[in-house]
Parts: structure tokens; sequence; C-alpha cells
């Protein structure tokens, strides 16, 4: 049997599709009645019933005011490259919904229909409409990316957290669980999140949470996450955590409820590193790991 | 007509056909019914905001994703086990007790192990037997290809011949 037929021999197992040698070769193999037992015992398995009339109805379906827009398909100027767009899943909703998102470990880099350019950060999607583009300049974010936008009309990006409004510059959003923050590397930006607004100039960041504002001056002039650095001060360790997944591609499982902050840096290219320092207010923590991409967290 | 998703009974036709497999697919990521049933209806209401922008041979792969991206952004590390209904075994109250014992138990450990799969390992293989999708339809609704379900799916099957029948 090839190698490559192995890595797929009990899947066509139970489609059937296995050739009489893979059949005699697992028979043997004593391990076809452990297969059976579970199948047939997951084949029994059902879920909850699903109510979709009831769900239908809770629907709060707003009537539509009768608006039909003429399919508009401007070819892209991307700039990113072809590799980074393929594992980055593009997708074209319709008449012009751009849709990009990247998996876990994986940075792109963008271009929008209006030359303005910008990467999106490990873990993050984003989408704004082609069609509607010319007339307003609106981006719907989920999680973190760089902007650095050609003067022109007000551009918005829209996140669960807050919304940042700029004519022309360079900054950066990011907007993970209850926080968003904001930091301009170029011109000027508005940010609004909850009841709290505030304007950056260049070199200053602004953080958003639980209702609070927190200005600083930063140092940099670009995002450290762009060169694979991402650093915390007195973040939560949920947070730290959720970004180690992001930018590493891992999973962790954590058993009790993991609380305390976390200060240091994490480097793209050291995990290990990162794992033998998790220390949290204090507590040092073990990282166990249990396959190629899971690793379990205990103290 | 291709923009007639904003007429309600074209939109609730769509969601007839697709909310169930949406929800259960959700709930294989999220192990848990509320938490996907919640995913669905957020992914139906946006959808029925862009109506006008989203053509009806496109809302699967447009409630999927959106689907995904909610999920994406909901906290995670939650370590919980995925429960089943088991399917008629009240015509089976015959049984030994003890045996029904030893069922209940493997279906415990099989329920756990299902759970500790990888989430992509999960999802295709529990799309092949709840939901009784084709690899090659699995293999359309992830966009990725079949030979890739086919090593999800044996790799699944891989871990949880494992659980041991008996104690």
């Amino acid at each position: 049997m090839k190698m490559k037929d192995k890595e797929t021999l009990y899947a066509r197992w139970l489609s059937g599709a296995l050739n009489d040698e893979e059949a005699r070769a697992l028979a043997e193999s004593g391990e076809l009645s452990a297969l059976q037992d579970v199948v047939e015992a997951v084949d029994q398995f059902k879920l909850k019933p699903y109510n979709k009339e009831e769900a239908f109805a809770k629907l709060e379906l707003k009537p539509k005011a009768k608006v039909i827009r003429l399919p508009v398909r401007t070819i892209l100027a991307i700039a990113a490259s072809v590799v980074a767009l393929i594992i980055a899943g593009r997708f074209f909703w319709g008449d012009g919904i751009v849709n990009l998102s990247t998996p876990y470990g994986k940075i792109l880099a963008f271009t929008l229909p209006d030359g303005s350019t910008g990467q999106l950060n490990a873990g993050s999607s984003l989408s704004y409409d082609e069609g509607t583009w010319q007339e307003e300049r609106m981006i719907e974010l989920q999680g973190e990316a760089y902007f650095d936008v050609k003067s022109g009309s007000i551009f918005r990006v829209l996140s669960q957290n807050g919304e940042v409004e700029v004519l022309g510059t360079q900054f950066n959003v990011r907007a993970w669980n209850k926080r968003l923050i904001v930091a301009c590397y170029e011109g000027s930006v508005k940010v609004q999140g909850g009841s709290q607004q505030d304007t950056l100039t260049q070199g200053m960041m602004v953080t958003i949470a639980n209702g609070q504002a927190k200005k600083e001056n930063i140092a940099q002039n670009q995002p450290n996450w762009q060169k694979g650095i991402i650093v915390f001060d007195a973040a939560e360790a949920i947070e730290v955590l959720d970004e180690a997944e992001r930018l590493y591609d891992i999973q962790f499982e954590v058993k009790e409820r993991l609380t305390g902050t976390f200060s240091g840096n994490l480097h793209r290219d050291s995990l290990e590193k990162f794992l033998d320092k998790l220390i949290f207010n204090g507590e040092k923590y073990k990282a166990v790991k249990l396959d190629q991409k899971r690793y379990k967290i205990e103290k | 007509m291709t923009h007639d998703l904003c007429r309600e009974e074209n939109f609730k036709a769509v969601f007839m056909e697709q909310s169930e497999g949406l929800r259960n697919f959700m709930f294989y990521k999220t192990k848990s019914y509320q938490q996907a049933e919640d995913i669905v209806q957020e992914a139906f209401s946006r959808m029925w905001e862009n109506c006008a922008k989203v053509l009806v041979n496109k809302t699967k792969s447009y409630l999927f994703t959106i689907a995904n991206n909610l999920f994406l952004n909901q906290v995670k590390h939650q370590k919980v086990v995925l429960k089943f209904e088991q399917r008629g075994h009240t015509q089976r109250t015959d049984e030994d007790p003890a045996f029904l014992l030893l069922e209940q138990e493997f279906k415990e450990r099989l329920e756990k192990a299902i759970s500790d799969l990888p989430e992509g390992q999960r999802v295709v293989f529990l799309m092949n037997r709840i939901d009784q999708m084709k690899y090659r339809e699995i293999a359309d609704t992830l966009q990725i290809s079949v030979k890739a379900v086919e090593k999800r799916m044996h790799k699944a099957l891989s871990a949880l011949r494992k659980v041991s029948k008996k104690v």
C-alpha cells in the first residue's frame, strides 16, 4: 500500500472505496471491530431537534426598501502575492462584497479599490463593498489590521468594539474581546468606542476598554505585529493565549479559568521560548504538548 | 431576478433549506446548541441586512463564512463536551441493565473523544455521520479538497477507534 493511501484508509473503508488488497490488510490488522463499534454507536447519535419555523419567527426582519444596485465588477489591483491570497481565501459575494480573512499563523497584505493598502493580522477578517466603495469607503473589521489610507473622502473602519474615521493616514486597529486599540502612525484619526470619542494625531495610541479611554505615545512607526512581534503590557492571560494561538497557529486547552496578567513579548519564531515563560501574576504555568498543534496549560 | 432574496418568501425558503445544516455545523464547532443557534440567527440577520448584495445561489457560502467569522470572534477555550441524544433506545428496554450501562458509558466516552478531536476533524466526521453528507459535499461546503476530507476522516476514526467498548 502506498503511504499516501494510508492517510485516508479508514475514510475510504467507511465510504466503501477500498480495493480488495486494502480491505484484506485492514481485516487482518484487527482494527476493524473497534472501527465498526465506533461507527455503529455514532450512527445512533442524533442532535437535539431544531425547530426551523420557530427560529425563523424569532428573526426580526425589518422591511426592506426596494433598492437594486447595478452589478459593479472592477478588477482589484492586488498587491499581495498570489500565494498569500490562496492561503487567505478570497471570496466574492454577488455584486461586490469582498471578504478577506486570514487563518492562524498568517498575515495578508491587501489593496483596496482606491489604492489604499494594508495588512490583516492572523485570525482576522475584513469585508467591504466594492460596488459602493466610490461613494463610501467603509470596512468591517473583525480582529486586527493596519491601514495606509490614500487621502480622499472619509474612510471608516467598523468593528464590534467601536469605529474609526479618517481622511488619509496610517493607522492600526485592534479589536479583540472587549478592547479597542487604535494607533495612529501618520495624519490624524477619529476613534469612537462606546461613549468614548477621541482624536489621535501622529505617534499616539488609545485603548478603550470598560468605557474608559487611555491615551499614550508610541515610539515605533509601524505596528510590531508586522515584524512578527507582539508586545504585551499587563495584558489579560486569556488575551495573551488567544493572540499566541493566532500567531503560532496552535490551540491551547485550559482546565481552570486563568486569571492574572502577562507582560512580555511574543516573537513569531520563538514559540518554545514563549511556552517556557508562561508566568501570569508571578505564577508559573507549564505547557504540555498534546500533539502537533495542541498544548495543555497547567500549573 | 437575481436580487429577490429581499423578498421575504424567498428569504424564508433559504432559511428553511439551510438553517439546520448551518446550525449543526456550528454545533460541531462550538459544542453548544445555544451558541450554535444564536450564531445562526445572527448570520441570517446579517444576510437579510445585505439581501440586495447576496445572490441566491451564493447564500450557502455567504452564511457559512459569516457564521464562521462570528464563531472566531467569540471567546474560546471553552472546555465543554458535546452532547448527543440517543436514537430509539426506548424499544430496547428488554436489554440487560448491565449491558445498557456499558453502552451508556461507551457513548459518554465517545462524546468526550469526539469533543477532544481537533475542530476540523470533528466537523468533517460529524457532517458525514450525523448529516450524512458525502465527502464531496463536505469538501464543497468547507472549500477544501476531497482528499483533505478523507484525511481528516481517517484521523478522526483513528483517534476514536482507541475508545474501547470495554471498560
